[in-house]
């Protein structure tokens, strides 16, 4: 027992001494008021934002199906790339609230490609559901195909199929039950976070798999791998397996504004990482980048990602005014560049900030001591 | 003597539920051990369930210490993902279970079946879990003592302040030189607790410790039951009476005035266990025959009691080349792999040429030759840059498995 009680001072005496070169950090950081500031200053106010654009979309779109158009057809595309543009900026937070039973709000209503030819089958049945597997069915993509057509549908042709035909109640009623859905699940979302949902995030302050630390970095992992697996690498024909590309895989392929859709979801992610607006007034907000800045290792690692977002960013620069569908259909060697940076800062994202945070990303054992 | 206090820790290992993904990492030499179907599965965590609960209670003994020797350890050789040390003991002390006669008093098969029930055993049978606990702590103490844990109090520095949120202990984690005092007192406790264990005069005092090391890393890690396990396994260091005592109060149950057991196959049993010890004092050497940094390479790092002895988290991108179309592919892990898989794969090297393996397989084409697969690795260790682990140009589906060296993970 002496022994042990000499041990143990002895670890102390020789503890504190080695404490004095060390450059530890002095105080650990405040999680709870991370989690406050990005939820009360980004989380809540975007998807607030969000649900508004989204019932403005409906607006438009339900003004465009009573008064087929041009200038209806404008203002519902108008209204519809508003929404899909903040759907960008709230699509990381895929947890919670935005979890359900029959998947999350991400695979409900931004699947991508949607399916032209299973959207026509149901409008001509005059019957559909809108809760089934067949997600290529609804939700923003499937706006995206009834307000652009295919590639060789003049904006006439588009606002007939509206007007012309026995069909074209049908159309003009699935359209408007596929926009009332996204209206919605985005609503409840954005209620569960104006109410009670907010206090529950912010006081799950631990690093444990089910803390709210926890749920932003692998959610933001996530988000950022979906950038570039599924919005570039697959368009481009990168995965293993594909002999081509397949550039009608790409997001929004019918309006053709998948590349901006790409660029915007990355700066979302880059503004969250590091708590601070790309531009506008909005005031800056502690983040994941303020609490690395505390503990051993992540000034080194802030630089870097910085470093390497500046690169992806770059990379989308150099893409010019051709959509990423045609790019990627001409192998383009930009998208395959863009894809290469985004790879690079895969491991900032996803392995180096949980491994320096400290953050659980499993609910499984760690090993055991 | 009697040990029949430790079987009941028993309880509580079948809550872990099995999950199938699509592919598995078997160990080495072991592919053969495959996943049943799904029923099959839970037939064997039945018989788990079952045969865990027989030797708590020593009904069928032999026999129910064998199932679970064997069920427990067939789950465990599924998939080195889910490999953990505590699980590694467990299979351990339940091959042990198989040797020894547990079930001589206070059992079930003692009170069916009087007369074989004993009062006493002999020494070995006590002394082999005493000695397997006390090599855990010391080899898992010796780990530790490297530069990284006592001088630069990593990876406690990123693990402490990260469970600053703690109830009660929660706060003095956010002081700035509490990771030299963890470091250095986990490092001590270690080495010494067996030794304070088996002194008589420092056996309280040293459970106690037992207890409060237990409890504060179980409560800092997600590390499950295994506190629960170790707390109730350190309780054979205690002799006989502190456990006649305290059963005797429990049940009403007395010992057998006397009698001593006769193994059967005593002999053998005795050589058994004395060459399982002396493998488990040569293993967790194996790491010297293999070159380079082995916190690095892993290769000898599991079955060596290395217990949460560094932060290690890597990205791994593979790259299969189709020799038909001459194209390059990325591969997307989770279209093969669960998160879990992913995050263990990404780091060890024999996970990662594993899965190469599958891929250059997946992606073989009839006519062509199987397409080349590379992998870019990046791995982070305690917070430090991440480093590429292998020659991201080498063809790894060229690349044999087996318990050589790989020449293909670089230099740290």
């Amino acid at each position: 027992m002496r022994i042990l009680a000499i041990a143990l001072m002895l670890s102390v005496i020789v503890a504190a001494c080695s404490s004095d070169d060390s450059g530890a950090p002095n105080d650990t950081f405040d999680r709870r008021a991370m989690l406050t500031e990005l939820a009360d200053a980004y989380i809540v106010p975007e998807y607030t934002e969000a649900y508004n654009r989204a019932a403005n979309m409906r607006a438009a779109l339900e003004a465009f199906a009573a008064a087929p158009n041009n200038s209806t057809l404008l203002a519902a595309r108008s209204a519809l790339a508003a929404a899909m543009n903040q759907w960008q900026r709230v699509n990381t937070f895929d947890f919670g609230p935005a979890e359900s039973l029959f998947g999350d709000l991400s695979t409900e209503i931004a699947t991508f490609p949607s399916n032209p030819d299973a959207i026509e089958r149901k409008i001509a049945n005059g019957s559909w559901t809108l809760t089934g597997f067949d997600r290529d069915t609804r939700g923003w993509n499937t706006l995206d195909y009834l307000l652009y057509g295919t590639d060789d549908d003049g904006d006439n042709a588009i606002i007939q199929a509206f007007m012309i035909g026995e069909d074209a109640t049908k159309r003009a009623s699935y359209m408007n039950a596929v926009a009332e859905k996204i209206v919605t699940e985005i609503g409840q979302v954005s209620t569960a976070w104006n109410g009670t949902y907010r206090n529950d995030f912010v006081s799950r302050n631990g690093t444990d798999a089910g803390s709210a630390t926890s749920d932003v970095v692998n959610n933001l992992a996530m988000s950022f791998e979906h950038i570039k697996n599924d919005k570039v690498g697959i368009p481009a024909g990168l995965r293993a397996g594909q002999s081509r590309p397949e550039p009608h895989r790409v997001e929004a392929y019918h309006s053709g504004r998948s590349m901006e859709l790409a660029r915007l979801h990355f700066e979302a992610i880059r503004e969250i990482w590091e708590g601070r607006p790309a531009g506008g007034s909005a005031p800056a907000f502690r983040s994941l980048r303020s609490y690395l800045e505390t503990v051993p290792g992540g000034q080194r690692l802030v630089e870097e990602t910085r470093a390497q977002c500046a690169a992806v960013q770059q990379a989308f620069d150099a893409m010019g005014d051709s959509s990423l569908a045609s790019l990627c259909q001409a192998n383009d060697p930009r998208v395959e560049a863009l894809h290469t940076e985004l790879q690079k800062l895969t491991r900032f994202f996803k392995s180096e900030l949980s491994s320096l945070l400290g953050v659980a990303i499993t609910y499984s054992s760690g090993d055991g001591d | 003597m009697t040990i029949s206090s430790v079987r009941f820790l028993l309880l509580g290992w079948i809550n872990e539920q099995y999950v199938a993904p699509k592919i598995h990492f078997p160990y080495y030499g072991l592919s053969w051990v495959q996943p049943l179907p799904e029923y099959g599965l839970y037939a064997v965590y039945g018989a788990l369930l079952l045969s865990s609960l027989g030797v708590m209670v020593g009904a069928w003994y032999r026999i129910s210490s064998v199932i679970l020797f064997g069920a427990f350890t067939y789950i465990e050789l599924l998939d080195k993902t889910y490999y953990l040390n505590h699980y590694y003991f467990v299979s351990i002390v339940a091959f042990l279970f198989c040797l020894v006669p547990a079930n001589r008093a206070w059992s079930v098969d003692a009170r069916m079946k009087p007369s074989i029930a004993v009062a006493s055993v002999p020494r070995w049978t006590i002394a082999v879990f005493m000695i397997q606990i006390s090599m855990v702590y010391v080899f898992a103490g010796i780990a530790k003592i490297t530069p990284h844990w006592l001088l630069d109090a990593m990876p406690l520095r990123i693990w402490l302040p990260a469970n600053d949120t703690l109830p009660v202990i929660g706060p003095i984690f956010s002081i700035s030189w509490m990771p030299w005092v963890f470091s250095w007192a986990g490092m001590i406790y270690d080495c010494t607790v067996p030794f304070f264990l088996m002194w008589h005069r420092t056996r309280l005092i040293a459970y106690a410790a037992v207890i409060g090391f237990h409890v504060v890393t179980g409560m800092m890690f997600q590390i499950g039951v295994f506190p629960l396990v170790m707390i109730l396994m350190t309780l054979v260091f205690f002799p006989a009476q502190y456990h006649e005592y305290a059963l005797r109060r429990l049940t009403g149950m007395t010992l057998p005035e006397s009698g001593s057991w006769n193994p059967t196959w005593g002999t053998p049993r005795l050589m058994v266990v004395a060459l399982h010890l002396f493998l488990q004092v040569v293993l967790p050497f194996r790491f010297l025959l293999y070159p380079g940094d082995l916190y690095w390479t892993e290769q000898g790092y599991r079955f060596s009691w290395r217990v949460m002895l560094m932060e290690k988290a890597g990205y791994a991108t593979f790259t299969v080349h189709d020799p038909e179309s001459g194209r390059k592919g990325v591969v997307n892990n989770r279209d093969w792999l669960n998160a879990h898989q992913e995050k263990q794969m990404a780091f060890q090297p024999d996970m990662i040429l594993q899965f190469a393996h599958v891929l250059r397989d997946a992606y073989s084409k009839p006519g062509y030759p199987p397409p080349k697969v590379t992998a870019e690795v990046w791995v982070t260790m305690n917070g430090e840059r991440s480093r590429l682990l292998v020659d991201p140009n080498r063809d790894l589906g060229k690349e044999t498995d087996g318990f050589h060296h790989f020449d293909w993970i670089l230099p740290r």
